[in-house]
């Protein structure tokens, strides 16, 4: 049989299987059938796929879907209303570019009368200051605040108690009024548009000034209190890098039954269980901000005690931190998890920006450098200790100046990398609630990964018991069709990306496949030629797993 | 944070919530309404055609379930799929002066649907960034699903990769290849039906539902041919 033929066959087969050969066509396929093992085998073949895509689990439509169409065809028959009703009426093919040219020219005249001419906020980059600046108050933006006075708030947001927000507290965001014409679409289009989290801490990480205010701007458009802190942690040396934990609220409170009410009402609003509340991210502006305008119930307005907490069952994170700030970072979240959670927490350096070298990126050198910071880490306090970091950078240089060694490096985290899919990242029980004495998985022999690494774990050790192993650095560019699972929703939060499993069972079933996690998220959208130079930067991996038996 | 209440409180709060994703999430396939009643739909055009709203929203009623399905075959996330769905009706709403009920309002909608997912997808293909969750396969962008606390999570996790491998093929396959087939086999149209809404001939349709499965085959099993 030629491939011509073998290929009409397979057509006709796939045709017979739907029942949609004419009789004299289905009798000769089936004659075939007959006569020809392979025949068979073809057709089982194109069974079995129409089998498993006829399996695929069918979803009613979200809720929201009627009544958004519903709200689009009021809001047109309300515009229609004194002019005409009903759908549109069939335009000529001819009169549409008029019509079009016409429009453009009417909203160009429309968009110069409404140009607002009212100052408005813009950010000075240069300006970082964590100080209140009662001089760069803005009529858009209330005034700040420093920041470390809206840590009392942060803790009763994180509880979901139903005190009113405290609105006279304003976050710590240097704005500086200029007169401009207004950039509308700055406010109105925020990078991060999709990534409000509503009444979590979220951590931004390497956030610029300008993107701190920009995120400040539109959580305030869309009625959320916007409180922004940094961690406790020494002064990071780049304070461009410095991280903050912002927390969106809404401003009036609402519980887990309410938050899953929203989930129910705004499908496309999805619930994770982080930390001590449901979550829903809103992966669209306009999404937030229905979410946000949902009322509350009278019973949770009256100040009934809010749902008990949620519990994760399994979170994993990668991260990209600022060498300085990897400390720190580190001993926040152990300190938040407080013993409740076990953390494993796998380090790395971002692999594009490792093999870029120079050109904008983080040299190996560098690199190795920002690890050994890391080596910095006092065992009782989990802080740094920076009076030795020139010490260390020095020997961090020597090694990196040993020929190889970068390749060595990461060809050994290459061959790591399934067993510390496999082994490190799932905690080991046995290993929860005692110290385990650094971590437990130096596998880097020789390098500053190795140090580092224990001294990582020393950092979070010093707060909570925390398995530490080395992690998976090399590779990533070449892993650009990694294999996700769908029980791992991946969530983009600024320069974070969240990684939820359902449970701690499916996490430790997916860890021997999440070597792309430490893909950078700017290698995944294809940006990283383009991305600011961060400085040097280590790449984390976190696994937070609460302890006690499985739910299943 | 206190542990010990806080499993029971876990285990009841995911439960319920789990249990209100599961109610969103239908057994297994089903057929497209084929049998919709076609009079009533020439009626409720008429109506809306008129300006009647209501009629419309009937309509919207009656097909939300196979035109956002269609759409979640075609869009990679859940929320693409519902603007997605949201356009496809606002856009039959605005063309109804211009549906001349050559074919059924369903077929109608369906072509417009089809257009507009695959406007969509290629919309898609310029973006210049990507979201992390590009190419996730079912179920991975969304919530994680109810039912595989309903059987043993070892099988769940199974059946888990099995509907995410289908779907991330799926989505892998060339545009004109998806549509015929999710018109096949998931929405379980025939050939004349799907040759009407993509405005092809019915031999067309064969051949792309054909080499759409056999791409899908090849993704699937990483065999060629």
């Amino acid at each position: 049989m030629t491939h011509d033929e073998r290929e009409n066959l397979a057509a006709d087969l796939s045709a017979y299987l739907d029942g949609e050969l004419a009789p004299a066509d289905r009798r000769r396929v089936e004659h075939e059938l007959e006569a020809s093992a392979e025949a068979r085998r073809m057709l089982a073949a194109l069974r079995e796929v129409a089998q498993q895509v006829r399996a695929l689990p069918r979803e009613a439509a979200p809720v929201v879907l009627g009544q958004r169409v519903r709200d689009e065809l009021r809001r047109a028959s309300g515009r229609d209303a004194g002019s005409r009703r009903g759908p549109a009426p069939r335009v000529h093919r001819m009169a549409r570019p008029l019509l079009g040219a016409a429009a453009i020219v009417a909203t160009g005249f429309v968009a110069w009368f409404a140009m607002p001419r009212t100052a408005t906020p813009t950010i000075d980059a240069a300006r970082f200051a964590l100080e209140p600046d009662a001089s760069h108050e803005s009529a858009d933006v209330p005034a700040a605040a420093p920041l470390g006075g809206i840590r009392g708030r942060e803790s009763t947001a994180r509880r979901g108690g139903s005190e009113p927000t405290d609105h006279r507290r304003e976050p710590a965001v240097a704005v500086e009024s200029e007169r401009r014409p207004a950039p509308a679409v700055t406010v109105a289009r925020v990078e991060t548009s999709a990534t409000l989290a509503l009444g979590m801490p979220v951590e931004l990480l390497g956030v610029s000034n300008s993107e701190l205010a920009r995120l400040d701007v539109d959580a305030r458009a869309r009625r959320l209190s916007f409180d922004a802190s940094q961690p406790a942690s020494p002064a990071s040396p780049q304070p461009a890098l410095a991280a903050f934990q912002v927390i969106l609220t809404p401003q009036r409170q609402h519980d887990f039954e309410q938050t899953r009410d929203l989930l129910d009402r705004w499908a496309a609003v999805e619930p994770v269980a982080v930390g001590e509340r449901i979550v829903a991210y809103a992966r669209r502006d306009s999404d937030a901000e229905a979410a946000a305008s949902t009322p509350v119930d009278k019973q949770n307005s009256a100040g009934e005690a809010a749902a008990p907490a949620a519990q994760p069952e399994a979170m994993s994170y990668v991260v990209n931190v600022p060498a300085a700030s990897a400390g720190a970072w580190l001993t926040d979240l152990s300190r938040r998890a407080q013993q409740q959670l076990v953390l494993t927490v796998e380090y790395g350096v971002p692999a594009a920006k490792a093999q870029r070298g120079g050109g904008g990126g983080v040299a190996p050198s560098e690199a190795r450098r920002a690890l050994a910071t890391a080596e910095e880490a006092d065992d009782a306090t989990g802080e740094f200790k920076n009076q030795n970091q020139e010490s260390n950078e020095h020997r961090a240089g020597e090694r990196a100046g040993k020929p190889g060694e970068a390749e060595g490096v990461a060809a050994g985290a290459e061959r790591s990398a399934d067993d510390a899919g496999r082994g490190a990242i799932a905690p080991n029980p046995a290993s929860r609630h005692r110290p385990t004495g650094g971590g437990n998985g130096a596998a880097a022999d020789g390098s500053a990964r190795k140090t580092a690494g224990e001294s990582l774990g020393r950092i979070v050790d010093g707060g909570i018991n925390v398995p530490t192993s080395t992690s998976v650095a090399g590779g990533a560019a070449g892993r650009r069709g990694f294999s996700l699972h769908d029980v791992i929703s991946p969530i983009d939060l600024g320069r974070r990306a969240f990684l939820l499993a359902p449970s701690a069972d499916a996490l430790r079933r997916m860890s021997r496949r999440i070597d792309w996690l430490l893909v950078p998220m700017a290698l995944l959208r294809g940006q990283a030629a383009a991305a600011p130079a961060h400085g040097p930067a280590v790449q984390l991996k976190v696994l937070v797993v609460p302890p006690g038996p499985s739910p299943e | 944070m206190a542990s010990g209440p806080r499993c029971t409180v876990r285990s009841t709060v995911s439960g319920n919530l789990r249990v209100r994703i599961a109610s969103n999430i239908q057994a297994g396939p089903r057929k497209a309404p084929a049998a919709a009643p076609a009079d009533n739909d020439r009626e409720l055009v008429h109506r809306a055609r008129a300006g009647d709203t209501e009629a419309f929203a009937t309509l919207v009623n009656r097909y939300q379930d196979p035109v956002y399905n269609l759409c979640r075959r075609i869009c990679r996330h859940p929320e693409d799929a519902l603007d997605l769905a949201q356009t496809v009706f606002l856009r039959a709403w605005r063309s109804l002066s211009g549906f001349e009920a050559k074919s059924t309002f369903f077929t109608w909608l369906y072509r417009i649907a089809i257009n507009a997912a695959l406007s969509l997808r290629r919309a898609e293909r310029t973006r210049i960034g990507q979201s992390l969750n590009d190419g996730l396969p079912e179920h991975a962008a969304g919530r994680p699903s109810a039912k595989e606390h309903s059987v043993p999570p070892s099988r769940s996790l199974e059946v888990h990769e099995e509907h995410a491998a289908v779907a991330a093929a799926l989505a892998a396959i060339d545009d004109e290849f998806r549509a015929a087939v999710v018109l096949k086999d998931v929405e379980g149209l025939d050939y004349a039906d799907i040759a009407a809404i993509l405005g092809v001939p019915v031999g067309t349709v064969k051949s792309r539902i054909f080499r759409g499965r056999q791409a899908l085959r090849r993704l699937l099993t990483g065999q060629e041919g």
